[in-house]
């Protein structure tokens, strides 16, 4: 093809149009990031958090979870069934950190980004997970972009890219989210403008995904289990400095803690606490397959609190904090 | 599947740079350009699987051998033996490979319908990426030598880079040998709106397969997977509709960035998609799809078979042998064999049709659109029927399809198909108004002709949509599987 009129100078302005508009998204994005989910604006509220935790008087508790502990931990119910415990509420400082669909990776950055000097390590740590929560799973594209995006900086990229992110399409994910905000939540972004403009949309996508789960293939897990990510993140844990507690939380199906896991969990010199079946809480307890109703919560919260009071009164009254 | 293979991965975009790079600085030498192409070709080939590498250069030498000892002789007995024997390797290469197990289980089937137990044996045959696609393309060249339509290349490594070229090496288009072998023999002029056209057929073809294509995916496997008891009319044909625009969007996608990078290299590809949609009749949508092998078959099969050279019965039987052969050029398997035969019945029912238009209606002076109402009908008349072979096409058998289509008669307008309906209006009613205006110009390059800032628009859409919108599960190219 001839194109007789072709000039470079306008397709260079048809190109720089076409990016510019990119860039006004881009800086809409940024713009926008806090008011873009309730997840975002917590995330980007971590480092709030753990500063006011870090601050604040008495034994420092941290929870770190996913939207299971989000739904589940009630922290109006959790508080006074700890008091009746005997853990005064005065003595007990609390925070969470909860991003939507994290697990061990996620925790395990989260953790190195926020809690990087010694005295800003709780006291105890909760951390509630569910099925393969702690395994090492090839990491899903949206966790990619959120660990680039929210919990780590360039100077752990060489780490990232030899421990986590080692094939090229997830370098590629990671460094257009860590340069991009509207790369990085792409996804969100994506639902956002669909749930308006679509009807009937999250059951469409909903069958969709079903069928998805059943036939497509997603990030699979590795042919053999293996937990390198959490004996990584126990060992960033001082756990001689901090009493890490892993809470088994309930599912509407139930599914097996892997032998292997607890033999890592003990030898680590971590707690686990399994409360995969709490009386009270049934299938109806759930609002899906993952997440507890309010009701469900009371009742979690309350047997949380019960196994949760023994480890806490150890540490409030048996020695004294560690640095105070 | 080789991540390099895939136009829509990071893999392969780093391979094109380090190509163009190597490229480029050789821009002064063609032949040692060509060297570079060679070796990326191959190596794009290998990244699949290494192992058919062999398979790629045994059909390239024997065609290269072949194709010189045609030309050499002048012995019409042994020139037609040559070419038989160059058509049986390519054949039986193809043959083996893609249809061995079909027809032994087909013929097994056959036999135990009459009691007999068959014995054949059953080998699992990993199908080499492509071999459809370049044994066509090794037998249009040899086919051209025997006809004296072009004489053989002397230069073994250049035919081997005709044959390889990797842009589309795996999916086409299927090159003729009269278009690209003098592009690979001869220096390639710095033509300045290459970068242009590359670009535009380079940002299409990605916003075609990753938006369009791989977003359609998941509807067309929801209701294509699902218990067919279960599905409502509108939920077949909204499945229907959106394997019509998954396969075009994988097809036309792959092509498109086939084109662009080969047009950054200063290759020029044949047309392979235009508009097909838009078609107003059978023989205008094999004038507008996969345009490379319909023109192939055309050329090669149904012209040599007399064409329409022999009268009305002839004509039918040599569309019907020309489709035949072309749905099971797709596949070894007998929906791709329904699906050709569909195609064969309505080109030759529309044929009177056409042949009476032709002789009662004078040519246009002016150019219609596809809005004009009366060809507005005949459009969407002729895409559902091609959504109703694209039904045999993507079904997983003969039954599937009978069934899917006893469904329609239940005309219950479910969540499933109001919002799958909407997301497929959503992602392909801007692609449909592009190409309806494209149409309406009478000009697949329009957009380059148009002002800078429409253009910009445009791709700034595309790179939007690309940036926002890929789908959330990963597709593979459909056409790969031929």
């Amino acid at each position: 093809m001839n194109l007789s009129t072709f000039s470079f100078r306008a397709e260079l302005k048809a190109i720089a149009l076409a990016l510019a508009l990119l860039l006004a998204v881009e800086a809409g994005m940024r713009w926008l990031e806090p008011h873009l989910s309730v997840d975002v604006s917590h995330i980007q509220e971590i480092p709030q958090i753990v500063d006011r935790l870090a601050r604040a008087q008495g034994e420092h508790l941290l929870f770190l979870g996913n939207s299971t502990t989000r739904r589940g931990v009630d922290m109006d119910v959790l508080e006074p069934a700890l008091a009746e415990q005997g853990v005064a509420a005065d003595d007990l400082s609390v925070g969470l950190v909860h991003p939507d669909a994290s697990d061990i990776l996620d925790w395990l950055y989260v953790y190195q980004h926020n809690f990087g000097a010694f005295t800003a390590q709780p006291d105890v740590m909760v951390v509630s997970f569910a099925t393969d929560n702690l395994q090492d799973v090839s990491p899903n594209p949206q966790q990619i972009r959120r660990v680039a995006r929210h919990h780590t900086s360039v100077q752990d990229i060489p780490k990232v890219f030899s421990q986590d992110f080692t094939t090229l399409s997830q370098r590629g994910d990671y460094l257009f989210s860590k340069v991009f905000a509207s790369f990085a939540h792409r996804e969100r972004v994506r639902v956002r403008l669909l749930a308006m403009m679509i009807p009937y949309y999250k059951q469409t996508e909903q069958g969709l995904n079903e069928t998805q789960l059943v036939s497509q293939t997603l990030p699979t897990k590795t042919p053999q289990i293996r937990y390198t990510r959490l004996e990584r993140f126990l060992s960033e844990v001082d756990t001689a400095a901090v009493r890490v507690i892993f809470v088994a939380m309930p599912l509407r199906d139930p599914y097996q803690l892997d032998p292997e896991l607890r033999g890592i969990l003990e030898r680590q010199g971590a707690e686990l606490i399994n409360l995969q079946s709490v009386p009270g809480i049934t299938p109806d307890a759930f609002l899906d397959g993952l997440h507890l109703t309010p009701e469900g919560a009371v009742v979690y919260s309350r047997a949380l609190a019960q196994k949760l009071a023994p480890f806490l009164k150890l540490e409030l009254y048996s020695e004294l904090p560690s640095g105070r | 599947m080789g991540v390099w293979v895939l136009f829509n991965s990071y893999t392969f975009w780093i391979f094109f740079l380090l190509v163009f790079a190597l490229y480029s600085l050789s821009r002064r030498n063609f032949r040692l350009q060509n060297a570079v192409l060679l070796v990326a070709s191959y190596a794009f080939y290998g990244a699949w699987d290494w192992r058919f590498l062999s398979l790629l250069l045994l059909s390239t030498v024997i065609d290269f051998s072949l194709a010189r000892a045609i030309e050499a002789t002048e012995n019409a007995r042994r020139r037609k033996t040559l070419l038989l024997a160059s058509m049986c390797t390519s054949l039986g290469i193809l043959g083996f490979f893609k249809y061995f197990g079909f027809f032994t289980e087909s013929f097994a089937e056959l036999m135990n319908a009459f009691g007999v137990q068959s014995s054949l044996p059953v080998l699992t045959i990993l199908l080499p990426v492509g071999i459809s696609f370049y044994t066509f393309q090794t037998m249009s060249y040899t086919i051209d030598v025997y006809r004296r339509e072009l004489p053989a290349t002397k230069k073994f490594f250049d035919f081997a880079l005709f044959v390889s070229f990797f842009p589309q090496l795996v999916a086409g288009p299927i090159e003729r040998a009269s278009k690209l072998l003098p592009q690979v023999l001869h220096p390639r002029p710095q033509n300045r709106s290459n970068f242009a056209e590359g670009l535009h057929l380079v940002l299409l073809g990605l916003f075609k397969k990753v938006v369009i294509a791989d977003n359609m995916a998941p509807i067309v496997n929801s209701v294509f997977s699902r218990d067919v008891s279960s599905l409502s009319g509108p939920e077949v044909l909204i499945g229907v509709y959106a394997f019509a625009f998954q396969i075009y969007g994988d097809f036309a996608g792959y092509t498109d960035v086939a084109r662009g990078v080969a047009k950054w290299l200063g290759f020029d590809l044949m047309l392979n998609f235009r508009m097909p949609y838009f078609a107003a009749s059978p023989s205008d949508f094999w004038a507008r799809w996969h345009i490379s092998l319909s023109s192939w078959l055309r050329d090669y099969l149904y012209i040599p078979l007399g064409g329409n050279r022999r009268g009305t019965l002839l004509t039918y039987r040599n569309l019907m042998i020309t489709m035949l052969l072309g749905g099971l050029w797709h596949g070894a398997a007998w929906t791709f064999i329904a699906w050709g035969f569909f195609h064969g019945l309505i080109l030759c029912l529309y044929r009177p049709f056409e042949k009476l238009s032709a002789t009662t209606q004078p040519r246009p002076v002016v150019r219609s659109g596809p809005f004009v109402p009366g060809r507005l009908l005949s459009i969407l008349i002729m895409f559902h029927l091609t959504c109703i072979g694209w039904l045999f096409f993507r079904a997983e058998s003969v039954t599937q399809v009978w069934e899917m289509v006893q469904r329609f008669g239940n005309l219950q307008l479910t969540p499933f198909a109001l919002g799958a309906g909407a997301l497929i209006a959503f992602y392909v009613l801007p692609l449909l108004l592009y190409e309806g205006w494209l149409e309406r110009r009478g000009d697949v390059a329009a957009l380059l002709k148009t002002h800078w800032w429409a253009r910009g628009l445009v791709y700034g859409y595309c790179i939007l949509m690309l940036w926002f919108f890929p789908a959330l599960g990963h597709y593979e190219f459909i056409y790969f599987q031929f």
